[in-house]
């Protein structure tokens, strides 16, 4: 076969096919983004569903999971930290050795941290608090996973 | 089908295997999140049958034949003379059996192992015993009523064939939650409180206190009651038990002092119902039976024991703050209580030899010898409630601070009015 001939031969239709197949490409890669940007997808890990029910008690319920846990200024950031997150829960997740309550990391809380200022920046910006370097999770806990706004328990059936 | 093609078809099988994998391990075939219920017969006592059918809580409750300390060093599951510690103790029970054979309790899996060992417990020791060791006093309980408090221990012991296990905290039927002992249902009901509607949440102590609780057995019919009348803290059963109730004026005569003697029994629940834990709902089970995972499935840990052997599962769903934090915090509040707990027994123990001495003089003051026994009978009582119970204070700090407290005050009382009653007082 001579791939120069066949190239030049069919270079409209290749370009075309090419062009289809990155917009497929690229609606999948969003379509999946999109997806597991959704509460419903981190909540399908075994791991999550505890986290997921006291959210879903909580008054930030509108709010998806990402919009507090991972960084929202810019999308590559995001899709980093994601990636990350995600192959580090799903590896526990393979191997079961989750316990039972979940702590955030040093470097998740950092995000929250952050994120809370997304909206609440204006609270206090007039206060010492806006001078950075502080943690509000630190005393405004379980607000968001407050435990005992839920039923425990392991059911019998 | 070339080489290229192979190896293209290869990879293509390789990912398909691996996220295959992930997909069904992940999502399609989830770790459990319910226990199957296996129904087993009303009166089945054998903790075997129970553990093949619950195979996570029984290699956890197996797990309490373990003996070891505590972390802290107070208490444990390791059967030895609590008089090691604190000598005192063969002084403040002079005349009664604790001061012969008092040891650290282990595991429920030896509560009839134990029973049978004690050096208290003699051929004319009563059925009344039983109530706490076994899940056969439902049987007794159903058979006699109260009756079988009254039978000779050894009778129902060979009866018994199985140490607390499941069947005490759990119906066989549906596995929710139940008390069996009919002593607690009984006070709880003066209370004004039927465990039979009460919430899982509070079934979760209620299922503890059952038997880490106070008690005495009333006379004649040695029917186990709880002193819970006129409330749960030591000056209200003091009060309580000063009003003779049911003809019960005492556990023992003290030897040496002749001091009527109240003899307090772990009253762990009463501790905890009135301290910080307790006021804030957290129960029992929440601290000693933590929430566990084993690959992934949920599960209570029936490995009953200091949480402080757990405490990444037992305090810091609610403490944040780390292990050794949490430690050195919880053996700081022991070691507080430590300390005025051995000074208040040696207190005691003063004031029983004061008391005797005084008693020897011929000219002795009978009035103030009367004084000064009342005020040690209290002074003893506050020490016990702290003494024999678990936890070494923490179940209650601030309130145990203040009984120990209290007893020491109390024995300095009755040593002031010994010496009063000798004549030999300088003040």
């Amino acid at each position: 076969m001579n791939w120069a001939k066949y190239l030049e031969k069919n270079s409209i239709k290749l370009m075309l096919i090419g062009a289809l197949a990155a917009l497929g490409g690229l609606a999948i890669a969003g379509g999946g983004i999109a997806y597991a940007d959704k509460p419903s997808f981190c909540s399908s890990c075994h791991s999550m569903q505890y986290v997921a029910a006291t959210w879903q008690e909580s008054n930030h319920r509108q709010f998806s999971c990402g919009e507090c846990h991972l960084p929202q200024e810019n999308i590559i950031e995001k899709l980093m930290v994601k990636n990350q997150t995600g192959m580090h829960d799903t590896y526990h997740e393979l191997l079961r050795d989750y316990p039972d309550t979940i702590r955030v990391s040093a470097k998740g809380r950092g995000i929250i941290d952050h994120n809370c200022l997304r909206c609440h920046a204006y609270t206090v910006a007039k206060t010492p608090m806006s001078a950075g370097g502080q943690s509000c999770t630190k005393c405004h806990r379980g607000m968001i996973h407050n435990q005992i706004g839920i039923k425990e328990g392991v059911p019998v059936e | 089908m070339n080489r290229t093609q192979k190896l293209l078809i290869a990879l293509i099988a390789l990912i398909a295997v691996f996220t295959g994998g992930i997909i069904s391990r992940v999502w399609l075939f989830k770790p459990q999140s319910t226990i199957k219920l296996v129904k087993l017969s009303a009166g089945e006592y054998d903790t075997e049958v129970w553990g093949k059918n619950y195979p996570l809580q029984y290699a956890g409750y197996k797990k309490n034949l373990e003996m070891a300390s505590s972390p802290t060093g107070y208490g444990g599951s390791v059967k030895a003379q609590k008089a090691e510690m604190q000598p005192e103790l063969y002084t403040n029970f002079k005349g009664n059996a604790f001061s012969k054979d008092y040891t650290e309790d282990r595991g429920h899996p030896y509560a009839m192992e134990d029973l049978r060992e004690s050096k208290r417990i003699g051929p004319a020791a009563k059925g009344a015993c039983i109530t706490c060791k076994t899940p056969y006093v439902e049987q007794f309980y159903n058979e006699t009523g109260w009756g079988y408090a009254n039978k000779p221990l050894t009778e129902l012991m060979d009866r018994a064939k199985h140490p607390v296990n499941c069947a005490n905290c759990h119906d066989p039927e549906t596995m929710g939650l139940r008390v069996i002992n009919p002593a607690f249902r009984e006070a709880m009901q003066k209370r004004g409180i039927d465990v039979s509607k009460a919430s899982r949440e509070e079934m979760r102590s209620y299922v503890c206190a059952q038997c880490h609780s106070e008690y005495y057995f009333e006379p004649t019919t040695y029917k186990v009651v709880f002193p819970w009348d006129k409330g749960l803290t030591p000056q209200q059963m003091y009060e309580y038990y000063s009003g003779k109730p049911n003809g019960f004026t005492q556990d023992f005569i003290h030897t040496d002092s002749q001091v009527p003697v109240l003899k307090a029994q772990h009253p762990d629940y009463e501790e905890w119902q009135n301290g910080v834990h307790g006021q804030f709902g957290v129960s029992c089970a929440d601290c000693h039976m933590p929430y566990m995972r084993k690959n992934g499935q949920k599960f209570t840990a029936h490995w009953i024991t200091s949480p402080l052997k757990t405490i990444g599962e037992s305090c810091s769903p609610c403490h944040t703050q780390g292990k050794e934090l949490l430690f050195s915090q919880v053996k700081a509040v022991q070691d507080n209580v430590w300390q005025l707990q051995h000074t208040a027994g040696q207190t005691v123990a003063r004031a029983h030899t004061a008391i005797q001495q005084a008693g020897a003089k011929p000219a002795v003051n009978q009035v103030e010898l009367t004084k000064a026994r009342d005020l040690l009978r209290q002074a003893q009582w506050y020490w016990d409630y702290v003494a024999a119970a678990n936890s070494m204070g923490f179940h209650n700090s601030v309130q145990e601070l203040n009984t120990l407290g209290q007893a020491i005050d109390l024995s300095h009382q009755a040593i002031d009015a010994a010496n009063k009653a000798a004549g030999t007082n300088t003040l």
